[in-house]
C-alpha cells in the first residue's frame, strides 16, 4: 500500500467510525422501557400475538413481521405512542383492544426491545412519544431468532385445555368400507371427498328439498364445535355417519340423523394461529384421514377413532389446512407455512393409504435444477418461499390426472422477494399431475409473477360439453378461467368483477398484462389493488349444477393499498412482507358480497346479486334445484339455482362459515353448515370496513337443518 | 303503425336528433359514492360517514356538488384528484370548497385539460375529503358515469 493510499483509507476509516458511532449513539437514546417490561411483553406476547406473528415475530400470512428489517421500514419513522395505539386499538385480532392499558405498553415494550432497543429506568406507557428508529435498530436478538418457547394457552378464542388422543371411545356399528368405486360414484346420500365428487362440484343430486318447499326447512340438530383457530371445516358423510373436523386438530364421528357423538380423537396440537384449521378430511377403506395443522398426516380408524399411523409432511413450522384427497390407495397432501425462507420449500406429496410409507412429492416450488427452476431470478432454494397448495385437488379418472391449483410467491410483492419480472413458478398456476407418480403433465401459469397476494390457488372444477373437457377455476383477481383439462391449453377467460389490475387479458393466449405501477413497483410505496387479497374469490367454495350447466360463485368486492417491506434474505426471514389499508371497491355502493351465476359452455352470466356482507361459505347446490350459502353477518340463505331468487333465510350464532353439504339418512335430506370464526383476509377485510356488523367472540357450531318430519 | 302526415315535423325532428348528438358534448353527468378512505383496523372509527358527490362536464369545466353526513370530526378540505385508474389513488388536480363540519357539503369548479377529460371518462378521477382526524382522507368518492371502466 503506498503512503497515499494508507492516508486515504485510514481517513476513510476515522470518518466511517465517526459517523457510525454518532448513528449508535443516536440508537442508543435512553431507554424508554422498563427492563422487566420487556418479560412481561414477552409472556403477553406469545399469549395473544405469536399465534400469528409468531414464535420468531417473522409474520405470516397476512400479519406482517414486528422483528427486523420490514418492521423498521414499518415502523422506523412513527413513535412508540403510534405502536402503542395501533395495538391497543386493532389487536389482538378478534379481541381487539381489550387487553389491560399495561399489558399493550408491556408488549410495545418487547416489540422494542425485539428489534434491538435497550431498556432504562423508565417505565413504558401509552403516552411514551420517541421515534422508534431513534431507539431500535431492528437487531433482532439471538433467542428471538431461534423462536421463543411457544405458549401453553395462546391466540384469541383459546381451545379448551384438554387431552390429547382418542378422548370419546365408541365404535361406528355396521361401518361399510369406502371403496374405489364409492368414490368415483358417490351414492346419492354420502359427501365422501372435499367437494363431494373427484370433479370438484359441491353438488348433492338430492331433491327433497326443492324451491317450493326449502321454506319449511327446521333445524334438527347443532354441535358445539372447539373454540380457537380458525373454522372453515367440510363435514364427510358416509352411510349416515359424520366425521367432523374441529380446529385443534380433532376429529369427530356422529350420528348424522341425531347428533350423537360416536368417538373423538384430539390429536392436537391445540390451536394457537388464528389461522389453524382443517378445511377436510378423507374416507378411504376403513380409515379416516387427516392433515394436521401441525403438518403431519393421520390415518385414524374410522370405526373407532383410534389412531392407525401418521407420518411427517414437513418439519415445522409447516403446516396443512386444504385437506386431503384419495386416489388409486394413494392419500395425496399439499402444504401451507411455507411464507418463511427454509430449506424445505413447498410441495404435495403421496403416501401409501394402507401404511402412510411416502410415495411421491413434487415440488411445487420450481427449484434449481429442475424444469422451470430458472425462473425466480437466480435465487437460491432457500429464498424460494411460497406456493402453497391449500386446497385439496381434483381428479379426472378418464385421464388418470390430478389438478391442483399453487398459491402465490412469497414475500407476497414481487420488489420485496426480489424476483422483478421474473415468472416464479409454479405460483399461480394450474398443475395437471398424474397420480400415480407424481410427474407432472402440464402446467399452466394464470398469473405470471404475481405481486399483490391475489392467488390462484382454489378448486379446479371439472366440467364436460360433449367432447370438450375443460376445467375452470377462479382466484382472488376475480378471473374466471377455462383451460382444456386434457393439456392445459387456454379457452377463455371472464372477469367477474370489477378489476383494475390489470390492463389487459389476452382473448388467445390468457396472458395477463399488469398495470405499469404494478410491474415497476418498489418497496416501501404504497400500490392500489382491486379486489385485494379477500378475493374476488377466496377460498369459499363454488359450486357446479350440472343440471343447470351453472358454475355458482361467491365474490368479495374490496380493495387494498399494499406496501412491500424489504425483507432480511436469510433463513427465517421473508414473510408475506407487506402492510395493508382497505377500502371499498369505487362503485358497488359498500356491498361486499355478491353471488354470481355463469353459464359454463359459453361463459355468459346468467344472474348475480349483491348484498352488505361478504360471503363466508362455499356454495352448496342440489338436485332440487337450491343453492345454499352462508355470509359474515349470520344469515344462512337458500337462493333458486336458476335464478338467483332468494327462497329462504335464517340467522345463526356467529359468522357461517365453512363448507356447507348435504346427505340424506334413511331417505330424508339433511342440509349441514357450520359457523365459524378464524382466518385471513375474508376475515380481516369485512371486520374492519364492516363496524356495524357485530358478532360474538365465540360460536364455532354445526347446524343441521332438513323439512319437517312427515305426519 | 299511422303515417305521419304532417311534413312540417320533419325539420323538427332532423333538430331535435342533432340536439341528442350534440348533447354528450355539451355535459356529461358523473357521480360517486363518498366512502371511507383506505385505513386499517386501528383508525377505522376516525374515517366513517357517507356522502355523495355529482359532478357535471361542461365543455372543459368540472363542476362538483356534494354533500356528505356522519364524520367523526370536521371535515377540513376537499379535493379533486386523478389516478392512473379508477381505484388507484394519485395527485390533486383541484382544490374543492367544503363545510368544516362533520355533516356538510362539497363544491367547486376546476378546469380540466385533455388528460384530465381522458381519465375522467375512464373513471380515474376521484373526490377525496380530509377531516381532523383523516388528514390522509377521510372519505373517497370515484367519478362513475355509469359504465365500469377498467385498469
Amino acid at each position: 500500500m503506498t503512503p497515499m493510499r494508507f492516508f486515504a483509507t485510514s481517513v476513510a476509516a476515522l470518518f466511517l467510525f465517526l459517523v457510525l458511532g454518532r448513528a449508535q449513539g443516536q440508537q442508543r437514546n435512553p431507554g424508554v422501557f422498563a427492563p422487566e417490561q420487556i418479560n412481561v411483553g414477552q409472556r403477553e406476547y406469545l399469549e395473544n400475538c405469536a399465534g400469528c406473528h409468531g414464535n420468531t415475530l417473522a409474520g405470516a400470512n397476512d400479519s406482517p413481521a414486528l422483528a427486523g428489517t420490514g418492521f423498521m421500514q414499518s415502523w422506523g419513522n412513527r413513535s412508540t405512542k403510534a405502536l402503542y395505539q395501533f395495538i391497543s386499538t386493532s389487536m389482538p385480532v378478534g379481541n381487539e383492544g381489550n387487553l389491560s392499558a399495561g399489558a399493550y405498553a408491556d408488549i410495545t415494550a418487547f416489540l422494542l426491545s425485539a428489534n434491538g432497543a435497550t431498556p432504562g429506568d423508565r417505565v413504558l406507557t401509552g403516552e411514551t412519544d420517541v421515534r422508534i428508529a431513534s431507539v431500535a435498530n431492528g437487531q433482532v436478538p439471538t433467542d428471538i431468532q431461534k423462536g421463543l418457547e411457544p405458549a401453553r394457552e395462546a391466540a384469541r378464542r383459546p381451545a379448551p385445555a384438554s387431552r390429547h388422543g382418542l378422548t370419546v371411545a365408541g365404535t361406528v356399528p355396521n361401518y361399510v368400507p369406502v371403496s374405489d368405486q364409492m368414490l368415483l360414484h358417490p351414492a346419492d346420500g354420502d359427501w365422501l371427498m372435499y367437494r363431494r365428487n373427484y370433479q370438484g362440484w359441491s353438488y348433492s343430486p338430492l331433491a327433497e328439498i326443492k324451491a317450493g318447499n326449502v321454506g319449511g326447512l327446521q333445524l334438527k340438530w347443532s354441535w358445539a364445535m372447539n373454540e380457537g383457530g380458525a373454522s372453515e371445516v367440510t363435514p364427510i358423510v358416509h352411510d349416515g355417519v359424520m366425521f367432523l373436523s374441529n380446529t385443534s386438530n380433532t376429529v369427530q364421528a356422529l350420528n348424522a340423523r341425531t347428533g350423537e357423538l360416536i368417538w373423538e380423537n384430539r390429536i392436537g396440537p391445540d390451536a394457537t394461529v388464528a389461522y389453524s384449521g382443517t378445511r377436510s378430511l378423507a374416507l378411504y377403506q376403513d380409515k379416516v384421514y387427516v392433515a394436521t395443522t401441525d403438518a403431519k398426516l393421520y390415518a385414524l380408524d374410522a370405526r373407532t377413532g383410534k389412531a392407525v399411523w401418521h407420518v411427517e409432511i414437513a418439519p415445522p413450522p409447516k403446516g396443512e389446512t386444504g385437506g386431503v384427497m384419495v386416489i388409486h390407495g394413494k392419500v395425496l397432501v399439499g402444504m401451507m407455512g411455507c411464507d418463511n425462507y427454509s430449506t424445505v420449500n413447498c410441495h404435495i406429496s403421496a403416501y401409501d393409504a394402507e401404511t402412510g410409507k411416502q410415495d411421491w412429492i413434487f415440488y411445487t416450488t420450481a427449484r434449481q435444477g429442475t424444469p422451470g427452476g430458472d425462473t425466480w431470478n437466480g435465487l437460491p432454494d432457500t429464498q424460494r418461499a411460497g406456493t402453497d397448495t391449500w386446497i385439496a385437488g381434483t381428479y379426472d379418472p378418464d385421464l388418470n390426472t390430478t389438478y391442483w391449483g399453487v398459491a402465490q410467491a412469497k414475500p407476497w410483492m414481487r420488489a420485496s422477494r426480489k424476483t422483478y419480472g421474473a415468472s416464479v413458478l409454479y405460483s399461480n398456476a394450474t398443475l395437471a399431475l398424474d397420480p400415480d407418480t407424481g410427474k407432472l403433465k402440464w402446467y399452466y401459469q394464470h398469473i405470471q409473477g404475481e405481486s399483490l397476494d391475489l392467488d390462484e390457488v382454489f378448486e379446479r372444477v371439472l366440467i364436460d360439453h360433449g367432447t370438450e373437457k375443460s376445467l375452470m377455476t377462479i382466484g382472488k383477481d376475480g378471473v374466471l378461467w377455462k383451460l382444456d383439462r386434457a393439456n392445459g391449453k387456454f379457452l377463455g377467460a371472464k372477469e367477474t368483477l370489477f378489476q383494475n389490475v390489470f390492463n389487459k387479458i389476452d382473448p388467445k393466449t390468457g396472458e395477463v398484462t399488469y398495470r405499469p405501477d404494478i410491474v415497476n413497483q418498489k418497496t416501501n410505496e404504497w400500490v392500489a389493488s382491486c379486489p385485494g387479497p379477500e378475493g374476488g374469490h377466496d377460498w369459499q367454495a363454488t359450486s357446479y349444477n350440472q343440471p343447470a350447466d351453472l358454475l355458482i360463485i361467491p365474490l368479495s368486492q374490496s380493495c387494498v393499498l399494499m406496501k412491500g417491506h424489504d425483507v432480511d434474505m436469510k433463513l427465517g426471514g421473508g414473510g408475506t412482507a407487506a402492510s395493508e389499508l382497505f377500502y371499498f371497491m369505487p362503485g358497488t355502493h359498500r356491498n361486499m358480497g355478491k353471488l354470481v351465476a355463469y353459464n359454463t359452455k359459453d361463459m355468459t352470466e346468467a344472474w348475480s346479486f349483491q348484498q352488505h356482507a361478504p360471503f363466508l361459505t362455499a356454495v352448496l347446490s342440489t338436485g332440487g334445484g337450491v343453492a345454499f350459502i352462508g355470509d359474515f353477518d349470520r344469515v344462512f340463505k337458500a337462493v333458486d339455482v336458476r335464478s338467483g331468487k332468494i327462497l329462504w333465510r335464517t340467522r345463526l350464532g356467529n359468522t357461517v362459515q365453512g363448507y356447507p353439504v348435504s346427505f340424506s339418512v334413511d331417505g330424508k335430506q339433511y342440509i349441514a353448515v357450520t359457523t365459524g370464526l378464524g382466518g385471513g383476509s375474508p376475515e380481516q377485510k369485512p371486520t374492519t370496513l364492516l363496524p356495524e356488523v357485530h358478532r360474538s367472540g365465540t360460536g364455532q357450531q354445526l347446524y343441521v337443518f332438513a323439512l319437517p318430519d312427515a305426519g | 303503425m299511422p303515417r305521419i302526415r304532417d311534413r312540417s315535423i320533419f325539420p323538427a325532428a332532423i333538430c331535435l336528433i342533432f340536439a341528442f348528438a350534440a348533447a354528450p358534448a355539451a355535459a356529461q353527468e358523473y357521480q360517486g359514492d363518498l366512502d371511507p378512505a383506505p385505513h386499517d383496523f386501528s383508525n377505522r372509527d376516525d374515517v366513517v360517514g357517507a356522502g355523495m358527490v355529482s359532478a357535471t362536464l361542461s365543455g372543459t369545466t368540472l363542476t362538483i356538488t356534494g354533500n356528505f353526513t356522519g364524520l367523526s370530526s370536521p371535515a377540513t378540505s376537499a379535493h379533486l384528484k386523478m389516478g392512473m385508474a379508477m381505484g388507484v389513488p394519485g395527485a390533486t388536480i383541484g382544490e374543492l370548497n367544503a363545510t368544516h363540519a362533520a355533516k356538510g357539503e362539497i363544491s367547486g369548479s376546476v378546469k380540466l385539460n385533455s388528460a384530465q377529460i381522458a381519465a375522467l371518462r375512464k373513471g380515474a378521477l376521484y373526490i377525496q375529503l380530509d377531516s381532523a382526524k383523516g388528514t390522509d382522507g377521510n372519505s373517497w368518492a370515484w367519478l362513475e358515469n355509469g359504465e365500469r371502466p377498467r385498469a
